[in-house]
């Protein structure tokens, strides 16, 4: 790969031979861009890409977009008004074969911008996930608008490996191949190409199983084809990805490129959990969790409670939540031991269930900072008979989820019929985090001022709006070491920069400011008390601890549930 | 965790008589002697005490170190790229291969089985285990418990995604505590491979869950079954059905009439009922999978030949063939082994005695009930050998052994 070329400022001869290296629209970037390019071009294409696959993934989380069509078409409205056109374009390009100059300029972006990206991105396990993952969303999409002759070129130019079945071979299979394929995709079967591949290829395809699956080949039906390409596609990413970490251990020492790169990548950014600063106390959970917990770890709490066990994915998932809102890990442990050992003895629990508790904070393995689950995390989780863990919205069934509303918000008279039927309603329709947003609302009496996208943000959300109610006078002295007291203005990270205070890395908000409450003195001296208190001022990078799940720790973390 | 008392003297015995060290190399050697170097270990000692990233050279080492150590459990966990003993602090560390593992818990079964709980297990129960068997086994054309490996080449070469997909495939009853209806199949086809599934259950369903397992034959199985029905008056209907009827069985029989009611009737319910009768099968009987051990390549798993430590019963393969003859009870324990080979012992020598033979060596398992047990597993590997000699020409036959805990 010659990205050293890249740099050297030169005019570019127009389309010299563009029309041979891009032939089709969309590509799989399987050999890197030659040529030279002019610093601010390249510093220009990297930061559009990163913006095109920031509003991927925005739209990617919509639960609201239902059809393909609606998907594409708000993407390419998002684009369009960002100044991303030539994206929103290549969105529905055709692959058409006789190419505009235009067109090919916006081929030649794409590919560029790409590769820079690849640069930025190939070295840490979450960046590159995030960055494959928003690249095969976009293929995905785009894939979707090629015309036949596209795909037939695609398959040709890339040697995919796919056969056609027989018509014998259809005969032969037509029942299992009826049954095992959505009707919604394929009218009928007579009339649909069927390929063959190696299920290997088509993980997604067998996953939902969705088509038939003989001795390890799948018979995917071409409305599925996309599978197949996404997966080939994925591949030779990361394939790719060993070239380029040389490729930039090449260019190292070039101050003008590697800051470049290293101002395109911080994912930490995108990592939507708060860290509450300070330490909450165990004894303030029974509490917490009725007033500032979303309900899914409300109900976790509550069934730690009274089961004095969680299973394993709960309790990964109910850990990392306290770990974040500020239970110590010494805390941590007594508060999981208190419960546990109602059920089982001292020693059992220290021999059992502390290891995975100091894993959790980091202190045992592979010392990895494990950050609290996110909501996608959560709601994709699976979740088996004696659980309790995963999306209160998604995996609880309505009956359940109704009867759950009305047990937490009747004896306050918080929640209302018509308010239960709101929640209940939107997460029948999978609108999960509206679920939950609502919940938030008539549990606070008005909405989050963030996106509900992470069970911390939540609670961070309740802290802030809980503590500037002034209605918990009287827990006060110790929950505001908990809440992180912004001050009002400030506390809304819709103005100024939110990721600032995402990030829960380096000083915390309300350190350098000075909280402005005038509602009454008392409290007042409460914030000036906790403005005194340390905080922790340094704290590694947390990781996903969704990408790490494949580590030795996490299978010795996972291991038997008694 | 209490022990079976005398555990520890009598493990040098079974390590030094009984466990099979030569077939079990050639298992998990697979034909080459550094896969077998760069697997994974692990043992449990006496007082839980746990040594992980344990490898061995070859067969002796193997030998040597199981007769001195004398583990309560071993785990197998997976192949890697370096010899886990020495490497596996090394920053280059990656599993590469593994077999393709599915764990049965019976304790899942805890909220549809109404013979045991918890760890136990009966002949009742069993047969949870005997449908999940066969059920996995065609679908893989391939578990207190029962786990299941599945051993050729291209199974232990997938990646996690692909496993995950594979396990993904077969998992189909999902929802925790709050999710009454744990199967829901979607569109208006039933996928083949949940068909086949069906067809082995629908067989065994009435006289097996309805009537041995009573799922209707009190109140609160009843009030768990009618939990699966969403619609608050269909519940009240039915449940003043039942109220009509004595047995599980003539309940059940009421219940499949009245949902296929629906559908002469045209009752506009009747879409969200299409596949109610099948899911309530699947939810009651279709095989409940770990697919955590299941995903992961460097999963530990108990490896078989094992004796648990509470139980003394020695962790023995046995085929899909013949899991309904499976008697959980009749496992051999590692104290009725040791028996077994004494009182040989004592009948050979008074049979020398009085016939003055000469004396011929008979390998100390043929003494055993556990002969039974190698006998499968020497075919398994048997089948093994032949699949790696065919390698060269295709690789598509499963061979996969399952292993009862």
């Amino acid at each position: 790969m010659e990205y050293t070329k890249k740099r050297r400022l030169t005019i570019k001869p127009k389309n010299n031979g563009l029309e041979d290296i891009y032939q089709h629209d969309l590509q799989m970037y399987d050999f890197p861009p030659r040529g030279e390019l002019l610093l601010t071009e390249f510093e220009q294409l990297a930061k559009e890409r990163l913006r095109l696959l920031q509003h991927v993934e925005n739209n990617a989380v919509r639960t609201d977009l239902k059809t393909l069509e609606e998907r594409k078409q708000n993407l390419s409205t998002a684009l369009t008004k960002d100044g991303l056109k030539y994206y929103a374009h290549l969105l529905y390009a055709k692959s058409c074969n006789s190419p505009t100059e235009t067109d090919l300029e916006y081929r030649r972006k794409d590919h560029i911008s790409h590769f820079i990206l690849r640069l930025s991105y190939c070295f840490e396990s979450d960046n590159l996930s995030w960055f494959i993952n928003q690249e095969v969303e976009f293929f995905k999409l785009r894939f979707s608008s090629l015309d036949k002759e596209g795909v037939e070129k695609l398959l040709n130019t890339h040697k995919i490996e796919c056969q056609q079945i027989t018509p014998e071979e259809k005969d032969k299979f037509r029942e299992e191949l009826h049954l095992s394929t959505s009707s919604a995709r394929v009218k009928n079967i007579d009339v649909t190409e069927f390929y063959k591949v190696p299920f290997h290829k088509v993980t997604d395809l067998i996953r939902s199983r969705r088509v038939y699956l003989n001795q390890g080949i799948a018979f995917i039906p071409q409305a599925d084809l996309v599978s197949l390409f996404a997966s080939y596609f994925k591949k030779n990413l990361y394939d790719g990805m060993p070239e380029a970490r040389m490729s930039v251990g090449r260019m190292y020492g070039d101050e003008r490129i590697t800051s470049c790169l290293k101002s395109l990548n911080n994912v930490a950014d995108r990592i939507s959990v708060v860290w509450t600063t300070d330490t909450t106390p165990v004894d303030k959970l029974d509490e917490l969790s009725k007033t500032s917990y979303p309900l899914c770890m409300r109900i976790l709490h509550e069934s730690l409670k009274t089961h004095h066990h969680l299973k394993n994915s709960g309790r990964m998932q109910y850990g990392l939540f306290i770990k974040g809102i500020g239970v110590t890990m010494t805390d941590a442990l007594s508060f999981w031991k208190t419960e546990f050992t109602k059920k089982i003895d001292s020693a059992k629990f220290d021999k059992e269930y502390a290891y995975s508790i100091r894993h959790t904070y980091g202190k045992e393995g592979k010392q990895t900072n494990y950050t609290p689950l996110g909501c996608p995390k959560i709601i994709s989780s699976s979740v088996s008979a004696g659980e309790y863990h995963g999306c209160a919205f998604k995996h609880m069934d309505q009956n359940s989820l109704r009867q759950k509303l009305f047990n937490y918000g009747v004896p306050a008279a918080i929640l209302y019929i018509s308010a239960i039927n709101e929640i209940a309603d939107l997460a029948r329709e999978q609108n999960y985090l509206g679920a939950c947003t609502a919940y938030f609302k008539f549990i606070h009496k008005r909405m989050p001022d963030k996106l509900i996208s992470h069970p911390n943000v939540y609670f961070a959300e309740s802290r802030v709006i809980l503590a500037n109610n002034g209605t918990e006078l009287e827990n006060k002295d110790r929950l505001s070491q908990s809440g992180r007291f912004t001050s009002p203005g400030l506390a809304s990270p819709s103005i100024g920069t939110p990721r600032n205070i995402d990030k829960g890395i380096g000083t915390p908000l309300r350190n350098t400011m000075t909280p402005k409450r005038d509602r009454g003195s008392m409290s007042s001296t409460k914030m000036g008390r906790t403005n005194m208190t340390p905080v922790r001022t340094t704290r590694a990078t947390p990781k996903r601890i969704e990408t790490h799940l494949n580590d030795d720790d996490i299978a010795q973390l996972m291991s038997e549930d008694i | 965790m209490e022990h079976l008392e005398h555990l520890a003297d009598l493990l040098p015995t079974y390590y030094a008589r009984l466990f099979p060290f030569p077939d079990y190399y050639r298992w998990l050697s697979y034909g080459n002697a550094n896969t077998f170097s760069h697997r994974e270990f692990s043992f449990t000692l006496e007082d839980d005490i746990y040594l992980r990233f344990q490898s061995f050279k070859g067969l002796k080492e193997l030998e040597l170190e199981i007769k001195r150590l004398l583990p309560f459990k071993i785990d197998i966990g997976a192949v890697y790229n370096v010899n886990p003993k020495d490497y596996h602090k090394g920053a280059n560390f990656i599993p590469v291969e593994r077999e393709l593992v599915f764990d049965i818990d019976m304790t899942d079964y805890d909220d549809v089985r109404t013979c045991c709980s918890s760890t136990d297990i009966c002949s009742k129960c069993w047969k949870f285990m005997a449908l999940a068997c066969k059920i996995l086994d065609s679908a893989l054309r391939c578990k207190r418990g029962i786990h299941c490996w599945v051993c050729d080449s291209s199974a232990r070469t997938l990646t996690t995604t692909e496993r995950g997909a594979v396990a993904e495939y077969l998992q189909i009853i999902e929802g925790g505590q709050y999710m009454k209806k744990k199967v829901n199949l979607p569109g208006d086809k039933i996928h083949h491979s949940i068909k086949r599934a069906l067809e082995m259950i629908e067989a065994v369903f009435v006289p097996f869950c309805v009537e041995e397992q009573d799922i209707l034959g009190t109140d609160e199985r009843m009030e768990n079954f009618l939990q699966i029905i969403s619609d608050d008056d269909d519940r009240q209907e039915l449940r003043a059905l039942f109220g009509q009827y004595n047995s599980s069985k003539d309940r059940w029989n009421i219940f499949v009439k009245y949902i296929q009611n629906k559908k002469t009737t045209g009752d506009k319910k009747w879409y969200q009922y299409r596949h109610l009768i099948e899911e309530i099968m699947l939810q009651y009987a279709y095989p409940r999978l770990d697919i955590a051990v299941s995903k992961g390549l460097n999963h530990l798993l108990k490896s078989p030949f094992c004796v648990h430590p509470k139980t003394g019963k020695v962790c023995i393969p046995f085929t899909a063939n013949t899991v309904d003859k499976f008697q959980p009870d009749n496992v051999p324990t590692i104290t009725t082994l040791i028996e077994e080979i004494n009182e040989f012992d004592l009948k050979d020598k008074t049979e020398q005695e009085t016939y003055d033979l000469n004396a011929k060596k008979i390998k100390d398992y043929k003494k055993t009930s556990i002969n039974k047990s190698l006998r499968i597993f020497q075919e398994f590997l048997w089948n093994l050998s032949n699949e790696r000699k065919e390698s060269r020409l295709k690789q598509n036959g499963k061979y996969s052994a399952t292993f009862c805990a």
